[in-house]
């Protein structure tokens, strides 16, 4: 409790105390400083804010000053500082804000709520407010940013998932040209590869070619050093040169062969003639004894033939006359030949002539070709052809004659006789040859003699040559003359060769040749190159191989060019790849991150304005409650300040739903009572906002609350202070002009202390 | 199995000593996993440094060679050039400077946009930071020849959805990596540096990582800090693995009283680390702002001056200063219905009441200050 109230230099107070009790009163006309004391309470039970208090304190200062001071004294607990807008608005009720005017359109009871509950503020204008932030109306500055930022986003997601499209575009046509490089590099491996192959197969080739030239140049030494073993040869073989001298030999040969020949031939005569003298010899025998017996059989055959002979000549009997068929024949040809000669021979003698040989000649065939024509008869032919056989059988061995008739046995041993004749006459022909032989014999071997000797001495003739040549024999001296020869055309040979190897190498003169091919020889033993070259199917076949590598690696690169060309083409194709596109896509991720982060965050206010409207909403509602409740507080005082059992019922806290009892107990809205009782209803309800402000062990200041009062409302009034005091056991305090109210005041808490200051206007201090 | 260590966006520097001891704190630790893990190879995937001037600090790079130096033997050290350190000064580049232990350093070069090393049987393509990879479909990158192939790179991978923030990294920009290029050159794991936030996204065969910065560099970096292990074997499988002594970017929203009061401070701080970069965002209105300046300056006095945190921002950009709001009774009925309303939901969906509670007591202000301020 405020015990006592210092001030310093505050107005007309330079220093001055007032002391105080539950209810103190300060009393005293106009001027006397109650506003100054009421103003130096207000300081030193108020918090005042340089910036929030800035109208009041400068005020202040510039009605007291600076140099001014208010103190107050306590005893037990001091009232709690609270701001002078609570300090005016709940526990000082000054005259003017009692008066209730019916006039004022903006609502005595919303300003009531405003000030108790809104400070001041517009309740429902700062949630209408915040709904308008929560909500989607685009006038609103905060939804429009909001809307603005949803349509950047949605231009940048388009642009993004234009661009990504564009990138997966590119990228699968880079993922085309990456395989088409890929392929391009397997390529170039393979050519590589091919290349390899056709390089080593090249050098083989080169190599084979090295050791083909290698072997060139070995056989253009050989044939060097052969063209001089021949030059040498040649040289040495000068004896050869003269072939003509063969001839010579030749002759001497042929004579000696022909010689040879010759004895051999004649030899060869003689053996035969010898061989011939013995077969002749005996031959001869065998003729002998072959003849022996001819005659034997000569002798026989005549014999018999001469039977037969004679008895056919008894036998037989003439028959006609017979031709001889071959002169007859004759005799025609002769005729006609003469009528030919006739005609065709020139000249009439010598027609003449031929004719008549002819003719004669004929004619005489014609006669002698006539002969008697015996036939022999017989009346046993045939046993006489029996015996006649048997005798031949008998007389001579042999075969037997196998015929049936006479004739034909006469002309079986007619044909025997004759070649026994023939056999009997052999041994003289025989002897005959025989001298013959023997005499030729001895010619031969004279001419053989002869021929030996001649023989020797071309024998002889040509073993002069030989050694006159120094040879062993003839074919010796054609082979080494043909050697020779061979030699000379081998020369001829190996210059043209040499020539040739001279033009390719460049050189002149087989000496010169000779150098390079050794000097080329030891730069192949050098670089070790091989000396005996493949065969030349293999040679062939490697060479083909080179050549299939070589087409294959232009077929590789062929190809490669081609897919470089389409490499090439494609990615012009592709203007630049990805460039800038993955640049673009992160600014515009990261612009659209932001963007999202502040719709997030824009979106999150329009939420959190909802909830703050809410909240809001909910100290209206804890304020309507309470307003109801203040309802009921100010209805009960306002019914203590009337008195008289008048009842007041207020439905909502509005002006306009304040019912009152008046004085005839009629129920009448507050704007149609009279005005002491409307002021009445303000003090109830500053007194009701008062105690629901509340303020521990705070102050009730009353400034001339009461002048509008009569008696009555006066005492009702302060009826229902003594109740407000005994409930908040609050200090009160009364600075009146009237007298008459302080005495009242003390009369009203007289069980409590109450101090009455009394204020002078002409005093100091 | 080969074990590599990916590591990116270190940022050493040698300005700022707490910084600096910071970061070589950090390399500390990574050097040190390395040596548990046995690794075959560290692989520093940009940004080691913050700047071309800081490779040339003599200081710096002895601190940094001393560490190298703890490695084992068989250890390899890779470090690809990232965009902090892309531009020498005078023509020099970073290879003309002694990293210790045969670093290897791969640094942008027009002939040579990538370089390909192997190291146990694996293939590491390693493309250093480049303002533009676009012409990556000519580079005569060979035929991967070993089981797995992985790539170390500097920049930013497009389709990844990377938000780095409304501000732009400062100095050169990073160049831009597709996604297809990992891909075409037969990639199991890209090792990514550039991205502080860790990201990872699986694209055809490859996997896209990004660990993050190995300590935290900027303001705003929240989550875990550390690096990637990756078991190389058949394939690759990776493990992130946080820094304790990189600590964390936390940031808090405070919601100041409107008496300038905060009573929820001691609730989030239970969870700091000397390590951490905290962040204070205090928002609301307040009657006096000087009491909000006394708050921060408690706060300083006892967490940052305490050692309690590593580094302490207050960010008093949404506190607004309204004399007697806090007897302005709207206000004070707000925020009772507000905390009466958020004690119910049990802290669900903070943001948004955090928001709301903001909002409705600016738009509150606004309307008092439209009416003449409270009273």
């Amino acid at each position: 409790m405020i015990r006592s109230l210092s001030l310093k230099n505050y107005g007309k107070f330079p220093d001055r105390r007032f002391e105080f009790d539950q209810i103190t009163v300060f009393c005293g006309p106009n001027e006397a400083g109650k506003t100054t004391i009421f103003d130096a309470l207000r300081q030193a039970l108020c918090s005042i804010d340089g910036r929030r208090d800035r109208k009041k304190s400068s005020m202040l200062h510039e009605r007291y000053g600076e140099d001014r001071s208010a103190e107050i004294e306590t005893d037990g607990e001091r009232p709690g500082l609270i701001s002078i807008d609570e300090f005016d608005g709940f526990f000082a009720i000054r005259g003017g804000d009692v008066r209730y005017d019916i006039s004022d359109d903006a609502g005595w009871m919303q300003k009531v709520k405003s000030r108790l509950f809104s400070g001041g503020i517009d309740h429902a204008r700062l949630i209408k407010i915040l709904n308008d932030l929560a909500g989607d109306n685009l006038t609103l500055r905060h939804n429009r940013e909001i809307k603005e930022l949803e349509e950047e986003l949605r231009v940048l997601t388009e642009r993004l998932n234009k661009d990504k499209n564009e990138r997966r575009d590119i990228l699968g046509r880079e993922q085309a040209l990456h395989d088409l490089k890929k392929e391009i590099d397997l390529r170039r491996e393979e050519l590589s590869k091919a290349q390899i192959k056709s390089e080593e197969l090249k050098m083989r080739c080169a190599a084979q070619d090295e050791a083909r030239q290698r072997r060139r140049l070995e056989e253009a030494s050989l044939l060097i050093a052969e063209a001089e073993k021949m030059e040498k040869e040649i040289e040495e073989s000068v004896d050869f040169a003269d072939e003509q001298s063969l001839v010579e030999f030749d002759c001497c040969k042929e004579d000696e062969d022909r010689l040879a020949g010759q004895v051999a031939r004649m030899e060869g005569q003689r053996e035969e003639l010898l061989e011939k003298a013995e077969k002749i010899d005996a031959e001869k025998r065998d003729a002998c004894r072959q003849a022996a017996e001819a005659r034997q059989v000569v002798g026989t055959a005549g014999r018999i033939l001469g039977d037969m002979a004679l008895f056919m000549e008894r036998s037989s009997r003439p028959e006609g006359i017979r031709r001889d068929m071959g002169l007859l024949i004759a005799g025609a040809t002769m005729i006609i030949l003469g009528a030919t000669l006739a005609v065709a021979l020139p000249g009439m003698m010598s027609k003449g002539v031929a004719a008549v040989a002819c003719a004669a000649l004929g004619v005489a065939c014609f006669v002698f070709s006539r002969k008697d024509k015996r036939t022999f008869r017989s009346n046993g032919e045939a046993d006489d052809v029996a015996r006649f056989r048997d005798d031949w059988i008998n007389s001579v061995p042999g075969a037997a004659p196998v015929v049936e008739t006479m004739g034909g046995l006469q002309e079986f041993i007619l044909g025997r006789k004759i070649e026994a004749q023939k056999a009997a006459g052999l041994p003289a022909a025989i002897e005959e040859r025989e001298r013959e032989d023997r005499a030729r014999i001895k010619d031969l071997e004279t001419e053989i003699r002869r021929a030996r000797e001649s023989c020797i001495k071309a024998k002889e003739k040509k073993e002069s040559w030989l050694v006159r040549h120094k040879v062993k024999s003839r074919d010796d001296f054609v082979r080494q003359a043909a050697v020779r020869r061979q030699l000379i055309e081998q020369r001829k040979s190996n210059a043209e060769k040499t020539g040739r190897l001279c033009v390719e190498m460049q050189v002149s003169g087989i000496r010169q040749l000779q150098f390079e091919v050794r000097r080329r020889l030891a730069d192949f033993d050098q670089r070790d190159v091989a000396r005996a070259p493949m065969p030349e199917p293999d040679v062939r076949k490697l060479r083909h191989d080179a050549g299939a590598a070589e087409d294959h690696v232009k077929t590789i690169q062929s190809a490669i060019n081609q897919l470089q060309l389409k490499h090439e083409g494609d990615r012009k194709l592709m203007i630049g790849s990805l460039g800038g596109i993955p640049g673009r896509i992160l600014d515009d991720e990261r612009r659209m991150a932001g963007i999202n982060r502040e719709l997030e965050r824009r979106r999150l206010d329009k939420r959190a304005a909802a909830l703050a409207a809410t909240l809001f909403g909910g100290v209206e509602e804890n304020a309507g409650k309470a307003l109801k409740d203040l309802g009921r507080t100010m209805a009960v005082e306002l019914e203590i300040a009337l008195g008289h059992g008048r009842k007041v019922e207020i439905g909502r806290l509005a002006e306009k739903d304040v019912r009152v009892e008046d004085a005839s107990g009629k129920e009448r809205k507050l704007d149609l009572l009279s005005g002491g009782t409307r002021d009445c209803f303000v003090l109830a309800a500053r007194i009701a906002l008062a105690k629901k402000a509340g303020w521990e062990n705070g102050v009730l200041v009353f400034d001339e609350p009461f002048h509008s009062l009569d008696d009555d409302r006066r005492r009702g009034v302060l009826t229902m202070l003594a109740r407000c005091r005994s409930e908040t056991h609050w200090q009160m305090v009364f600075f009146t002009k009237d007298q008459e109210l302080a005495g009242a005041i003390k009369a009203a808490f007289s069980g409590i202390g109450v101090k009455l200051n009394p204020l002078d206007p002409t005093a100091r201090g | 199995m080969p074990v590599f260590i990916h590591c990116a966006d270190l940022h050493l520097s040698a300005a700022n000593t707490p910084g600096r001891i910071y970061g070589l704190a950090v390399l500390d630790e990574v050097m040190s996993l390395a040596r548990d893990e046995n690794a075959s190879a560290v692989l520093f995937c940009g940004d080691l440094f913050d700047s071309f001037g800081d490779i040339e600090n003599a200081g710096l790079r002895k601190e940094f060679r001393d560490r190298i130096a703890t490695l084992p033997e068989n250890c390899n050290v890779i470090f690809i050039a990232g965009n902090h350190e892309a531009h020498g000064g005078n023509g020099r580049s970073i290879k003309d400077y002694d990293l210790g232990r045969d670093v290897r350093v791969v640094e942008q070069s027009r002939e040579h946009p990538f370089q390909l090393v192997v190291i146990e049987g694996v293939e590491v393509l390693c493309i250093p930071h480049q303002v533009s990879c676009d012409g990556y479909g000519d580079w005569a990158v060979p035929s991967r020849q070993t089981p797995v192939r992985i790539a170390l790179a500097h920049g930013l991978v497009a389709g990844m959805d990377i938000y780095t923030g409304p501000a732009e990294d400062e100095g050169e920009k990073a160049g831009v990596l597709d996604p297809d290029l990992f891909n075409r050159f037969e990639i199991a794991y890209a090792a990514l540096g550039h991205i502080h936030g860790r990201k990872e996204q699986k694209t055809g065969g490859t996997c896209l990582c990004y660990p993050g910065s190995a300590r935290v560099f900027r303001k705003g970096e929240t989550g875990q800090h550390g690096v990637c292990v990756l078991r190389i074997d058949n394939g690759v499988k990776h493990e992130f693995r946080p820094l304790k002594s990189a600590g964390e970017f936390r940031i808090h929203d405070l919601a100041l009283q409107l008496d300038g009061g905060c009573d929820d401070l001691e609730g989030i701080s239970g969870k700091w680390r000397p390590e951490d970069w905290i962040c204070l965002r205090l928002s609301g209105v307040v009657d006096d702002e000087n009491r909000v300046g006394e708050l921060e300056r408690r706060i300083r006095e006892k967490y940052e001056c305490g050692s309690l945190v590593r580094r302490l921002d207050v960010d008093r950009s949404e506190v607004q200063p309204l004399a007697g709001i806090s007897s302005h009774p709207l206000a004070k009925e707000f925020l009772a219905e507000w905390k009466r309303r958020h004690d119910m939901e049990h802290g669900a969906d903070e943001e948004l009441w955090m928001r709301a509670r903001q909002i409705g007591l600016k738009e509150l202000v606004g309307l008092i200050q439209q009416s003449g301020g409270c009273g």
